[in-house]
């Protein structure tokens, strides 16, 4: 064994102060060390080996891009983009299937495995019995669902630019966009998982998300419905990131658009104080 | 390093740890000893600094958990009552990510992983999975998980609970080593073997109190006799065998499957009973042991 | 439809010779397939009415809540696509390009689905997790007079059963939104049954061999289940994708359960696309492609049952 350091504050101290930033100041004292990337990088070294069922991921929206795209054009008929473009029926939903996509990547991650590591693996308790805060905890977790749903973000992209899905340039933003967006939804997710007991649950968060998938616009728009449903659909987050996802890809770019990225802040934010309460609720007292 | 005063730990409306105290001097290895729910773990979460004090001081290391709990945990090492290894990691790996969760820079890291892995003896298990390694072995590795920051203390919740007796031997032996070492050991059992080996204090915990506190022989000393007599009569027969031989003892108690006489005479003791008349199946003189201890302070056994 | 009944004699029988489920199994079946066979033992004990009553009361809650949750998906797919595209699809004359409304047209080809799907999911997990690797069911029915042959059978029975319920409530809830035109429809529920046997069974052998799945139940699901789901001509006719889709729609059992599906539901009313038009002699090409496989599924689980209980 090395020499034991015992100088008062060894070099490779955790910064267990509140940092002076003022956003941070709202931060509660001992919950914040600075390092979330730390989780990233474990969950990166697990990754290494089993990086098949993230490529597997992928394939999913891709599928229903193919098989709708191609077959069901000349039964739907003439569909357009929120200006009132016309779209080819794939040009229709490639979009929304983007928004999906980066829904499903980031909830995956943050409902199921979190799930397991909170309950069963314990890993967190392990964590936290380290010089780690409870915020370093939930923004790593968070982070890695974001990361992965936005490589099937990208990928998706490139195949929506080789399939000629896009009409402008300012398709380029669909990444950032999807990174926004998966960033609300492992945010909200996370906090969901805290609150779940079982594993029968868990069913709760498909439920959720499958009729979301379904109902928000992404094969059909929403003047079928009537006013209340309409309503509800558009209040839920998927409509937004699809609505979104269209205008960018067409190219109609307007401060409106704002207001759909601000429901996905709005949703981090929450979901992530959300997330950091529950995790000191449940595994520091 | 560790001080506490009146130390209180409630749940709701359920006090787990009664308004305790203790210190724990730099080098020492202390433990708390006593039954399941005694309070152990609720006192040890709060000294790791991961639960909040309900009422009372607590000092660890000169700081105070609820305003410095990151810096107090980076200079200590935790060994849970359950091992929460990362099981889709490997043994390098899982040495590797708890080390870069203090925020120990990479190339600092890979000398100190070697060093714990030749400590834990697991160096040939370094890129095997954790899943399919033996209990002893998962526990040396979570010991060795411990160390990675250095810490000043380190503290043990219940460490060879589940293992085999060759594999507590080897433990013990790591404990030993880190002793010599400097290293403050504060550690949880209900192995009262355990605690007399391993501990330098010991504090008798029961229902969130403190009943006793010492060496393990000074606790022997004052709490128990020299000697102890086993003597067991049959089923059903122990109590009223009791009750005509108590007198020949300081105290005597009746368990479910023998009556125990504390005396500085065993062999006598024994002899005087087979003069009385009274024939017990079978009889067992031994030196009085922790157990003893904690059976006079509480009246219970330690494994229940 | 059910697996080999341990109680016919025909086979030369070992009675009177004790239990053999010690030796490898070996030799060749009485219909003289290749594929082996368990050797028949005699049984004794309790037989089917004991798995019966053991897979009623152990299943009574996982009935209500997992068989429905399995078809909260599927109910979801229906109204959604069923409805709401639908309405759109209906809106823009695609009713005249298939013949009939969209929701009659993919009702029946969901139903087939659905029942895939209840069929996948219960060949994979309960079998390997429940029975041979965590619950160990399988194991404990065998310590007793059962015989893995009847364990096996049962298995693949009461499979079969939970396919068909779902199947037939899923019909209901169909009917509910209107999405049958003729009495033809009921007999979807034996197609749809058939057609989810013919991948469950060789699955469930599957599940019976493998010591861990690792990502393969995931990875069936992923590649297998979903890519069945949406190239197979449920949604919109299969005519519409370029040819060699089509051809590959050969190997798909929900294919062929859908075109059986469409032609007992639709078939009778002729309609003017010709979808639900088959020839008889086609049937039942369609009918033995569901059918064969399911049977050798079937030999298979038997067999790799008593390998596994053997150990």
């Amino acid at each position: 064994m090395s020499r034991l350091d015992t100088s008062p504050i060894p070099a490779t101290d955790a910064r267990g102060y509140v940092r002076r930033s003022v956003l941070l100041r709202m931060v509660p004292p001992g919950s914040y060390a600075g390092r979330p990337w730390v989780l990233l990088e474990r969950s990166a070294l697990v990754y290494r080996r089993s990086w098949l069922i993230i490529f597997s991921g992928f394939f999913e929206p891709l599928f229903y891009l193919l098989s709708f795209g191609s077959g069901l054009g000349k039964l739907v008929g003439g569909v357009h983009a929120p200006n009132g473009h016309p779209l080819t029926y794939a040009q229709y939903i490639a979009p929304a299937l983007l928004a999906s996509s980066a829904m499903n990547g980031a909830v995956a991650d943050s409902t199921m495995n979190v799930f397991f590591k909170l309950k069963f693996a314990k890993l967190y308790d392990g964590m936290l019995a380290s010089s780690l805060g409870v915020l370093d905890v939930a923004l790593g977790e968070i982070g890695w669902a974001v990361s992965r749903g936005g490589l099937y973000s990208v990928g998706f992209v490139v195949v929506m630019l080789a399939m000629h899905l896009v009409l402008s340039p300012w398709a380029l933003l669909l990444v950032p966009a999807a990174l926004i967006v998966g960033f609300g939804f492992a945010a909200v997710g996370m906090a969901v998982t805290t609150y779940l007991r079982s594993w029968q649950d868990l069913q709760l968060v498909t439920l959720f998300t499958l009729p979301m998938f379904l109902f928000s616009g992404t094969f059909y728009g929403l003047s079928a419905y009537p006013l209340w449903l309409r309503f509800l659909v558009e209040c839920l987050p998927l409509n937004h990131a699809v609505v979104l996802m269209r205008s960018l890809a067409v190219g109609d770019i307007h401060a409106g658009l704002l207001w759909h990225l601000a429901y996905f802040v709005g949703m981090a934010a929450i979901g992530l104080r959300i997330t950091t309460r529950r995790l000191g609720t449940l595994l520091m007292t | 390093m560790i001080h506490a005063h009146a130390l209180t730990k409630s749940f709701g409306g359920f006090t787990a740890v009664d308004a305790i105290d203790f210190a724990v001097a730099r080098g020492e290895s202390f433990g708390f000893l006593g039954p399941n729910g005694a309070g152990k773990s609720s006192t040890m979460r709060m000294i790791a600094a991961v639960s909040p004090v309900t009422a009372g001081t607590l000092r660890i290391l000169g700081r105070d958990p609820a305003v410095d709990g990151p810096v107090i945990r980076s200079r200590l090492g935790v060994v849970p009552q359950q091992d929460n290894l990362d099981m889709e990691l490997t043994v390098w790996e899982n040495l590797y990510v708890y080390g870069r969760y203090f925020g120990i820079p990479r190339r600092a890291l890979r000398p100190k992983i070697d060093e714990l892995l030749d400590f834990a003896q697991l160096t040939e298990r370094a890129r095997d999975k954790v899943e399919p390694l033996s209990g002893g072995m998962k526990r040396r590795l979570t010991i060795a998980r411990s160390l990675i920051n250095d810490p000043e203390i380190l503290l043990l919740d219940e460490p060879t609970t589940g293992l085999d007796p060759q594999a507590r031997h080897v433990l013990w032996d790591r404990l030993y080593r880190l002793k010599h070492q400097g290293v403050t050991l504060v550690l949880t059992t209900h192995y009262m073997d355990e605690a007399e080996q391993l501990c330098d204090r010991l504090v008798v915990m029961d229902k969130g109190r403190i009943a006793a506190e010492g060496s393990p022989a000074e606790l022997i000393a004052r709490h128990a006799s020299r000697e102890v007599a086993e003597l067991r009569f049959g089923v059903g027969q122990n109590e009223a065998m009791a009750a005509r031989i108590a007198d020949l003892a300081e105290r005597s108690e009746v368990l479910a499957d023998r009556v125990l006489l504390y005396v500085s005479d065993g062999e006598k003791a024994v002899r005087m009973v087979h003069e009385r008349g009274l024939r017990p199946v079978s009889s067992l003189v031994r030196r009085a042991s922790l157990e003893d201890v904690f059976l006079t302070l509480t009246g219970r056994s330690l494994v229940d | 439809m059910a697996a080999g009944d341990p109680s016919t004699a025909g086979e030369p029988s070992a009675a009177g010779e004790p239990p053999t489920a010690g030796d490898p199994p070996a030799g060749r079946s009485r219909t003289g397939l290749w594929v082996k066979t368990a050797p028949f033992v005699k049984p004794a004990g309790g037989g089917f009415r004991a798995l019966l009553t053991y897979s009623v009361v152990a299943d009574r809650r996982y009935l209500k809540v997992s068989l429905l949750s399995q078809l909260l998906a599927p109910i979801a797919y229906l109204l959604a696509l069923g409805v709401g595209l639908g309405g759109v699809v209906n809106h823009n004359g695609g009713a005249s390009n298939l013949g009939t409304g969209y929701l009659t047209f993919i009702a029946p080809a969901l139903v087939a689905a659905t029942a895939i799907q209840v069929g996948v999911g219960e060949a994979t997990y309960p079998i390997l997790h429940g029975g041979f690797k965590y619950q160990r069911t399988f194991f404990a029915m065998n310590a007793t007079p059962l015989t893995s042959r009847q364990i096996a059978a049962w298995t693949v029975c009461w499979m079969t059963i939970k396919i068909a319920a779902s199947a037939t409530i899923y019909l209901v809830i169909v009917a509910c939104f209107g999405g049958w035109r003729s009495i033809g429809a009921l007999l979807c529920i034996p197609v749809a049954t058939i057609g989810a046997l013919a991948l469950a069974t060789p699955l469930a052998a599957y599940s019976a061999t493998v010591r861990d799945e690792g990502s393969s139940f995931a990875s069936i699901f992923r590649f297998v289940v979903t890519p069945m789901f949406l190239f197979s001509g449920t949604f919109y006719p299969i005519s519409a994708l370029p040819h060699w889709f089509r051809v590959l729609a050969w190997i798909s059992p929900l294919w062929h359960a859908t075109e059986l599906s469409r032609w007992v539901a639709l078939g009778p009313l002729r309609l003017s696309s010709d979808i639900g038009s088959l020839s008889p002699g086609l049937a039942l090409v369609h009918l033995l492609c569901l059918v064969v496989p399911a049977v050798i599924g079937v030999r298979l689980t038997l067999w790799r049952f008593a390998v596994r209980l053997a150990e």
